[in-house]
């Protein structure tokens, strides 16, 4: 496995995730997902890594998210919630979880693109540090996001 | 962080895994593509750049060889741009987002810049050429021969193609750039 192999492993999850943050058609979504995978292989050679790894593959993704132009899907487009749920749940939580997520990504994408991203790269499990790094942001500043995108989350979900 | 912070994140995160190698054999298949896509595109262009100087070596035209000499120096020159291109857009993957959208708005411009030249520049450069070697010559001249009425069609038919390529992309391009541009006024607004 070389080193390209490994991060779509690692962290093709979370790329996928961050492409769904953006567009609703799964056609659109696996688009946008290819697109930043291929920046990433291409950016790959100038990682010194200085950073985190995860928080490099973040900023290639939400670099390319942003001058990614949304066209009209040339597939039939799945719901969200019709693709393959978490096996080991029963089938009303499978159903509830699966409606949760979705408002939860339905919130995530009606966010104003300053606030969604520190959002979508903490719940991806990055420090307030690695935020900042992965959209040149001050940690304070990713911060300042953070705080008032949770608000605005909560607000949405309730 | 609070327990409720914890249950949406597990939420975010419990999604289906990827196949990667489903993933990686649709990258390789896709980087294929484009690395075919520019081979043909070049070797296109030399095949056209070598018919010229065929043409010229036999006498058929008559440009004091500018006119292979600047179709290769086109080739060269997209190809420098191509490796140039390539290496800033590697850069612009670390750049801050209000830069990155200047950046790919500014490539989108480049883009439909392009596209303009092609369905607007080349076919009026090659009537201008034309006319102008009639003009010269003292009259419009028609091909002579078989071989000339075939360098004649290849020209009209890459001129008509390029057109038709340069109309769609430059479509493609407004649309983009219009779409980035409605993109400002979020980044404008950030902390």
């Amino acid at each position: 496995m070389d080193a390209f192999d490994r991060i779509i492993k690692e962290h093709g999850a979370m790329v996928r995730r961050i492409a769904s943050s953006r567009e609703r058609d799964s056609a659109l979504i696996d688009d946008l997902m290819q697109e930043i995978l291929l920046a990433v292989w291409r950016a790959w050679p100038g990682f010194r890594g200085e950073g985190s790894e995860k928080a490099f593959v973040a900023r290639i993704a939400h670099n390319v998210a942003i001058s990614h132009v949304r066209r009209a899907s040339r597939f039939k487009s799945t719901p969200l919630d019709e693709r393959t749920p978490d096996g080991s749940a029963g089938p009303e939580a499978l159903t509830d979880a699966a409606l949760q997520r979705e408002r939860l990504l339905e919130a995530v994408r009606a966010l104003p693109e300053p606030l969604r991203e520190p959002l979508v790269l903490h719940l991806e499990g990055l420090t307030q540090a690695e935020i900042g790094e992965a959209l040149g942001l001050t940690a304070t500043n990713a911060g300042v996001r953070l705080t008032r995108a949770r608000a605005k989350l909560k607000e949405m979900m309730t | 962080m609070s327990a409720d912070d914890d249950a949406l994140k597990a939420l975010w995160r419990d999604t289906p895994t990827i196949d990667a190698g489903e993933v990686r054999a649709r990258l390789d298949a896709t980087n294929r593509l484009h690395r075919r896509l520019n081979q043909a595109s070049f070797a296109l262009g030399w095949l056209a750049a070598a018919a010229i100087l065929a043409a010229e070596v036999a006498g058929r035209i008559d440009t004091a060889f500018a006119a292979p000499i600047l179709v290769a120096a086109g080739l060269i020159a997209s190809w420098l741009h191509y490796r140039w291109s390539k290496k800033r857009l590697q850069r612009a993957f670390s750049v801050e987002p209000r830069a990155m959208l200047a950046f790919a708005i500014g490539r989108s411009r480049a883009g439909l810049t392009l596209a303009r030249s092609l369905y607007l520049g080349l076919p009026a450069g090659v009537a201008a050429g034309y006319l102008g070697g009639a003009a010269a010559g003292g009259g419009l001249a028609l091909p002579d021969g078989p071989s000339g009425w075939l360098l004649f069609a290849g020209v009209l038919a890459g001129v008509a193609l390029a057109v038709t390529g340069g109309v769609v992309m430059a479509r493609r391009r407004a649309e983009d750039i219009a779409a980035l541009k409605a993109r400002r006024p979020e980044f404008e607004g950030a902390p």
